[in-house]
């Protein structure tokens, strides 16, 4: 990775008072500016206790850290949090106050006019997808889904130029999370942060992350760095274990259709078949924008070997099983 | 029952029996007097440190025990040990032996009530608000205190209201109030029904009166609370 750390830790060590085995040692650990570094790991290996210590919840009792290019000691405590998101995983709005002024509680702290406060409160209602119906209710008075999506735009608020989230998303159904994982893609794309996600969740790991840390218990690291980096090598039994037995299939996740249709060596229209093969009413369809591992389940769903790819209802050319074993190939 | 209310009726309705010094207006306004000093002498010596323990999730046992201590503590008891102390340091009789013993009976509800809803915060907004860069006063004053607003105006409307109640025993001590009237009826119980009758009345509706008012406020400041599912 080429671009700038926002933030680093430097042989970082947590021992909690009373506690013999530290909980997090001697972590050294560059998270890049503007991308989404995922912490993966078992129970109790230290990923909160990691998060909680970059925003200073927690006080290292060894090591340093860097955030922004300053040590993060450098400014008061609650200065340092009002310019980084933190979403925690029981969202904890504030139930005294609307969701309105749930949003702009830092900005309340940081004393943002009214008028100010009220622009900024548009725009994330807007970034975020949200009812601005929903700004004038408590937030008890909200699904699991809007509540979630409150915490993000309170953490986003002041636009901090980092978010840290510890498992934003455990408390939201599968269908709910999805959803909220394409959200979060589509609002990084639009205001690039550095996001730091804590998740049990390899599969939430692989669709977010651009970066993805494997920590063992201890809070040590096991493995850094792209989701098909780690796939495709996964350095240790640990890592290998973790990532689970369908590394492959999850491989396959990470790519689309339209990305192996473009490959000028793999011609998307084999020469030897005829016209009338080309379209036979029995083939499956999928689009460019598929993941490749959805097209091999619909593929094989169809009972066929094959399926066509339509773009706007016209056929552009052929997927094969072979074309998909063909992108897991180094 | 009739007769009872006659008398009543008889005293509170005659316009003399309302006014001059030993008057209804001015025992009235004393016995108010008396508990809101009370009262708001026993808020700020329970609240600071309940608010300050229960941040810190300090002392615990110390909460529990004040409670058990205010509730085995008889304020006429509190009244006879302070008098002798009240008159040597030149304080005199009535007024300050009576606030002191009614200073002591409101500490521990606002102190209780106060600790419990405090400490009682959930972790998650905690969190949640230190994350976002609240300072710990912040943390205090704009999350822990309204979050646990109805538990602590509990608690200082049972202090308001037994302070009041309990206002009335001023009277033993020579502090002019409501309690006066019980004290006249009591001493000649035939010819002074009235008095007894009147005393009892009065001092019955201004604690409902005290409950019922801080109530309302307890009603405005927790409205989100109607609203949780
Ligand atoms: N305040 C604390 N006091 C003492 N020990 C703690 C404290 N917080 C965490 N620990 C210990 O530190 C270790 C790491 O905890 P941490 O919460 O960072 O784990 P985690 O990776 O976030 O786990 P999970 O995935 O279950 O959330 C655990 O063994 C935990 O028991
Ligand atoms: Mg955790």
């Amino acid at each position: 990775m080429t671009s700038a750390a926002a933030i680093s830790l430097d042989e970082v060590s947590k021992v909690f008072p009373g506690s013999v085995s530290p909980a997090v040692n001697r972590l050294t650990l560059t998270i890049p500016q503007g991308q989404i570094l995922a912490l993966v790991g078992p129970s109790g290996c230290g990923k909160t206790t990691t998060l909680r210590m970059i925003n200073r919840l927690e006080e290292p009792t060894a090591g340093q850290i860097t955030v922004l290019g300053h040590d993060h000691r450098s400014a008061k405590p609650h200065e340092l949090r009002r310019n980084i998101g933190y979403v925690i995983q029981q969202i904890g709005l504030f139930p005294h106050h609307s969701v309105r002024r749930n949003m702009s509680a830092v900005l309340e702290l940081l004393k943002w006019s009214p008028d100010r406060i009220e622009q900024r409160i548009n725009e994330l209602t807007d970034l975020l997808g949200l009812d601005p119906a929903l700004l004038d209710r408590y937030p008890s008075e909200l699904s699991g889904g809007q509540q979630q999506r409150v915490g993000v735009a309170r953490a986003l608020a002041a636009d901090p130029p980092i978010l840290l989230m510890d498992e934003p998303y455990s408390a939201v159904d599968p269908v709910i999370r999805k959803h909220l994982h394409s959200e979060l893609l589509q609002v990084q794309a639009r205001v690039t942060k550095t996001i730091v996600i804590v998740t049990h969740d390899i599969d939430e790991a692989i669709t977010l992350a651009d970066q993805v840390v494997v920590m063992a218990e201890g809070g040590t690291i096991e493995q850094q760095g792209t989701p098909e980096e780690l796939l495709a090598h996964p350095a240790t039994e640990f890592v290998r274990e973790f990532l689970g037995r369908e590394r492959g299939l999850r491989r396959l996740g990470l790519r689309t259709v339209g990305q192996i249709l473009r490959s000028p060596s793999r011609s998307s229209v084999p020469a030897d078949l005829e016209p009338e093969d080309l379209a036979p009413e029995d083939l499956a369809r999928v689009t460019a924008d598929t993941p490749l591992r959805e097209a091999l389940d619909t593929i094989l769903t169809s009972g066929q070997t094959r399926a066509v790819v339509c773009a706007d209802g016209q056929k552009i050319g052929f997927i094969t099983i072979e074309h998909i074993a063909e992108a897991l190939r180094p | 029952m009739n007769a009872i209310f006659n008398d009543l009726w008889g005293f509170i309705s005659t316009a003399d029996n309302w006014r001059g010094s030993n008057g209804i207006a001015a025992r009235a306004q004393a016995h108010l007097w008396i508990s809101f000093v009370a009262t708001v002498i026993a808020t700020a010596i329970a609240f600071p440190p309940a608010l300050i323990l229960a941040h810190l999730g300090k002392a615990p046992v110390l909460s529990v025990g004040i409670a058990n201590i205010g509730r085995a503590l008889p304020s006429f008891a509190v009244i006879a040990l302070v008098l002798p102390i009240s008159i040597s340091l030149g304080f005199g009789l009535g007024f300050w032996p009576t606030c002191v013993a009614l200073v002591a009976l409101g500490i521990p509800p606002i102190f209780t009530n106060t600790y419990t809803g405090v400490a009682n915060t959930p972790a998650a907004l905690r969190e949640a608000a230190r994350g976002i860069g609240m300072t710990s006063p912040q943390v205090v004053m704009k999350v822990e205190v309204p979050h646990a607003m109805n538990v602590i105006l509990t608690g200082f409307r049972i202090s308001a209201v037994q302070i009041v109640a309990t206002a009335s025993l001023g009277a033993l001590v020579g502090y002019q109030c409501l309690g006066s009237y019980v004290i006249e009826g009591l001493a000649q119980p035939t010819r002074a029904r009235d008095r007894l009758l009147t005393g009892a009345v009065l001092i019955a509706a201004m604690a409902m009166i005290v409950d019922f008012l801080i109530n309302r406020v307890e009603g405005h400041l927790t409205g989100w609370r109607s609203r949780l599912r």
